[in-house]
């Protein structure tokens, strides 16, 4: 962990603009819009938006698998992409089958090591992540022999390898049962005291409202909203945040249609 | 620096490594050359002609063919795989280039590969001994080339495993691999009426594309040849480095400017 922490923010976008071609002689289609934002250390945002709002992409720009079409995103001061921004970076990809014929402990440790995290470090801390994500027992099972919320479950453990300052969560309970929902959403509650940045992208609304600080609501790939939780917005555990969202989106929409 | 890439080409290689042989690819083709080369002796059991030769040119036609359809098999999966089941994005998100996870699972394939061809010679030289048959101090230098144009047969695969589906990527190896000969003397042939343009083009061609077949010494290796002289072995060795390093730059260059 080698990056400047201090005085800069966590992830600072600024006039991010992401497209794609779908094809070799097409045009390029645009799925972000100059998008801007800051997050400061510490903080916990919710990344919002429908299905299609270029949530993923943004953040597929900030890790560099993308390369942006114009603007730019940094991580503690660095290029977004650069190794010296990743090594500061916990990344949980939306759905990942991780490799069947591996356990729990040799999926850990092929990351740990890319980590760059000391081989005694990494057993201690690869058994104490698959307890706390709740995999204590499974360490030796196959990952074929696991369900979609369990390979979900260690996918958060390999972002949270080498206690990372930023972590970035692409949809962080899809395939997780209720049960799995609430620890998981405990498991975050208690990273965020260690003071890490969590910068989370969720279609569950509740855990949105009890984790987040704030939130940034994206539609059509141009940053709509962006607001501080309140108290009158964790009211009803989500309900009052669906209100909210389902409202600024049904806005937007009718805004874009006028 | 130095410690720290290998360390990360070494974790990347050891994983594909571990998974091939949990899925058993590997002895699936085993039991092939197995029962293939055990075939062929009880074929040459039953009164063939010059047995010998025919014994050891079925041997090494089956240790040739398998290393290579497994070479590229194991090969063009790596990098399309880990994309499709979305391990890619875990992958680069840890401080590595993708270089490293080009090269780290190039040399998974590879050491799998080289594996594979350890374990079908030694059936092979076996099967000979079974039948009371010498190989020769050819065998070795053949066994050697192989390896050197197995590194080949994985660069070349991967290297096209980033520009196209792993389905086509199998087939144009292998059939660079399998019409080698066939496409060295069409080349041969066909410059000998080419105009300067013509010949220009020929022998670009035939420099850009690997010569598999400059590596295959297994007709010295049945008809009980001498060996090659080193120098020779020498070149051979830096034609498939260079080759090596040339398709693993043209897959790197690709992949580090793909869209993930």
């Amino acid at each position: 962990m080698t990056a400047q922490v201090g005085g800069v923010p966590a992830l600072h976008v600024d006039g991010l603009t992401v497209g794609y071609k779908p094809g070799p002689l097409q045009p390029t289609k645009y799925v972000v819009h100059g998008l801007s934002f800051s997050v400061q250390p510490g903080e916990v945002i919710g990344f919002l938006g429908p299905n299609g709002a270029g949530k993923s992409s943004t953040i597929k720009a900030v890790m560099g698998f993308v390369t942006a079409s114009a603007g730019s995103a940094k991580v503690f001061g660095h290029d977004a992409g650069s190794i010296t921004a990743r090594e500061n970076i916990g990344y949980l990809p939306e759905v990942a089958l991780y490799y069947p014929f591996l356990t729990p402990m040799e999926t850990l440790r092929l990351y740990g090591t890319l980590q760059g995290i000391p081989k005694e470090k990494l057993r201690a801390e690869s058994l104490e992540l698959l307890k706390r994500v709740g995999l204590e027992g499974r360490e030796k099972h196959q990952l074929r022999t696991f369900s979609k919320g369990m390979q979900q479950r260690l996918g958060i453990a390999q972002a949270l390898l080498g206690s990372p300052k930023l972590l970035i969560l692409d949809e962080v309970t899809s395939g997780v049962d209720p049960i799995g929902r609430r620890h998981l959403r405990e498991l975050l509650g208690e990273v965020k005291k260690t003071g890490t940045t969590i910068f989370f992208s969720s279609h569950e609304l509740d855990e949105v409202a009890q984790l987040c600080d704030r939130v940034l609501l994206l539609h059509g790939g141009r940053l709509i909203e962006e607001r501080i939780m309140d108290e009158k917005l964790r009211s009803g555990i989500g309900s009052a945040l669906e209100d909210y969202f389902v409202t600024t989106m049904e806005q937007a929409t009718l805004r874009k249609a006028a | 620096m130095v410690l720290r890439k290998l360390t990360i080409w070494g974790a990347l290689s050891g994983a594909s490594i571990l998974e091939s042989i949990r899925r058993k690819d590997l002895w699936v083709a085993v039991i092939l050359s197995v029962l293939m080369i055990g075939a062929a002796g009880m074929l040459g059991r039953f009164g063939v002609k010059g047995l010998e030769t025919f014994l050891k040119s079925a041997a090494l036609t089956v240790v040739n063919l398998l290393s290579v359809v497994l070479a590229v098999i194991f090969t063009a999966r790596q990098i399309p795989e880990e994309v499709s089941r979305r391990t890619v994005y875990p992958l680069l998100a840890r401080p590595i280039s993708r270089f490293d996870l080009l090269f780290g699972k190039f040399l998974g394939a590879y050491a799998l590969s080289l594996l594979g061809l350890l374990l079908f010679a030694l059936i092979a030289f076996g099967a000979l001994k079974w039948f009371g048959l010498g190989v020769g101090t050819i065998f070795w230098q053949y066994l050697f080339l192989r390896a050197l144009i197995l590194g080949v047969v994985c660069a070349v695969t991967i290297g096209l495993s980033v520009f196209m589906t792993p389905q086509a990527a199998i087939t144009i190896s292998l059939l660079l691999a399998m019409v080698s000969q066939t496409f060295s003397s069409a080349v041969m042939l066909l410059e000998a009426d080419s105009q300067q343009a013509g010949k220009l083009f020929l022998h670009g061609t035939y420099f850009a594309l690997p010569q598999f077949n400059l590596f295959d010494l297994s007709s010295r290796v049945s008809f009980g040849w001498t060996t090659i002289p080193t120098v020779t072995v020498l070149q051979l060795t830096v034609y498939a480095l260079l080759h090596i390093a040339a398709w693993l730059m043209l897959g790197a260059l690709r992949f580090k400017r793909q869209a993930l």
